[in-house]
């Protein structure tokens, strides 16, 4: 979902402009620069729901590696028996 | 609240190893010696570690992946409570700490109460290891931070070697911080915040006879500034109150 608004909002960036010009006059910046803060704040987003979720899927490697080393002992313990 | 009067046969040790061939065999014949039980967690070693474990006729779980000593550590503490332990005892397997000194880890928790015991190599006239002036200040900076959280003089809160008991084991297994100086420092701060009774005891700690250090020294810079900024930031792991903790160790007990 992020991704896709980031495009629109790049690809499709000019049409807004006119919207914008509002913004940028009140800001005191250019229209252009308005649209590239808002690509840049989308990506900035972006980029931190994807460390959560890599964070999120770290966790669960790690655990998922305790228990494949946990399960593998049971298992040469089993054989053994 | 009746406190747990820990014995030898309560205790479980754990010897994080990653590529220790040449010095795992000597270490866990040492612990072996002294009458305790371990487990070695073999951190996904390429050499000959687990296979110079299971000739010894030792008990290692191997990681699949590498994860490092806090990984490894985090493991061993489930792999204790699965197996009924009351408290662990973290030990190098560089042959840097001193198995002989595993009673006085125990004594000094039944003495004084303690949740967690931590081995200061700076508290003993044994301790033969050189630090480089920068690691001494950096470790002197972390010792401080450690202390004000702790509630206790604290001289050595990077110190790998320490015992660990109920309930804070347990909570300990559930979060850890697994990365560099989270499984040492971190690990301080989050259990002195949570009100655990943490204090230290002298160790002789040694230079490491082979193998190398897990991190260099521009990676120990990067994860000291990272450690200080979680600790100021409140970042770090969370685990549950001691009061709440003991209760429900305790409940758990009577309701056997």
């Amino acid at each position: 979902m992020g991704w896709t608004a980031l495009s629109v909002l790049t690809f499709f960036g000019a049409l807004v402009v006119p919207f914008i010009e509002p913004i940028s006059e009140f800001l005191r910046i250019g229209p252009f620069a308005v649209v590239g803060a808002m690509c840049l704040f989308v990506l900035l987003s972006i980029c931190i729901q994807l460390s959560i979720s890599i964070s999120g899927m770290q966790r669960q490697i790690s655990k998922l590696n305790e228990d494949s080393a946990m399960l593998r002992n049971m298992i040469e313990k089993f054989d053994v028996k | 609240m009746k406190s747990l009067m820990l014995s030898k046969q309560d205790v479980l040790v754990i010897v994080p190893a990653f590529n220790e061939q040449e010095s795992i065999t000597q270490v866990i014949t040492d612990i072996a010696s002294c009458g305790y039980k371990y487990v070695v967690i073999d951190d996904c070693s390429v050499d000959k570690t687990r296979r110079r474990v299971i000739e010894a006729k030792g008990e290692v779980l191997t990681l699949p992946i590498n994860g490092g000593v806090g990984a490894a550590l985090r493991c061993g503490f489930r792999y204790a409570i699965d197996h009924g332990y009351k408290a662990v005892i973290q030990c190098d397997a560089d042959g840097q700490h001193p198995v002989g000194h595993f009673d006085n880890l125990i004594d000094a928790m039944n003495e004084m109460n303690a949740d967690l015991v931590v081995g200061s190599r700076f508290e003993s006239d044994l301790t033969s290891m050189s630090l480089s002036a920068p690691r001494r200040a950096a470790m002197y900076l972390l010792a401080r931070i450690a202390s004000r959280y702790v509630k206790q003089p604290i001289s050595d809160a990077t110190s790998g070697f320490r015992i660990i008991k109920s309930p804070l084991l347990e909570s300990f297994a559930k979060s850890f911080p697994t990365y560099y100086l989270g499984d040492t420092f971190e690990a301080l701060v989050v259990a002195g915040k949570a009100n655990y009774k943490i204090v230290q005891t002298p160790a002789p700690i040694v230079d490491r006879q082979t193998g190398r250090p897990s991190s260099s020294n521009s990676d120990s810079v990067r994860q000291i500034a990272k450690v200080l900024l979680v600790t100021i930031l409140g970042l770090h792991t969370k685990i549950p109150n001691a009061t709440d903790s003991r209760r429900l160790l305790f409940s758990e007990k009577e309701s056997y």
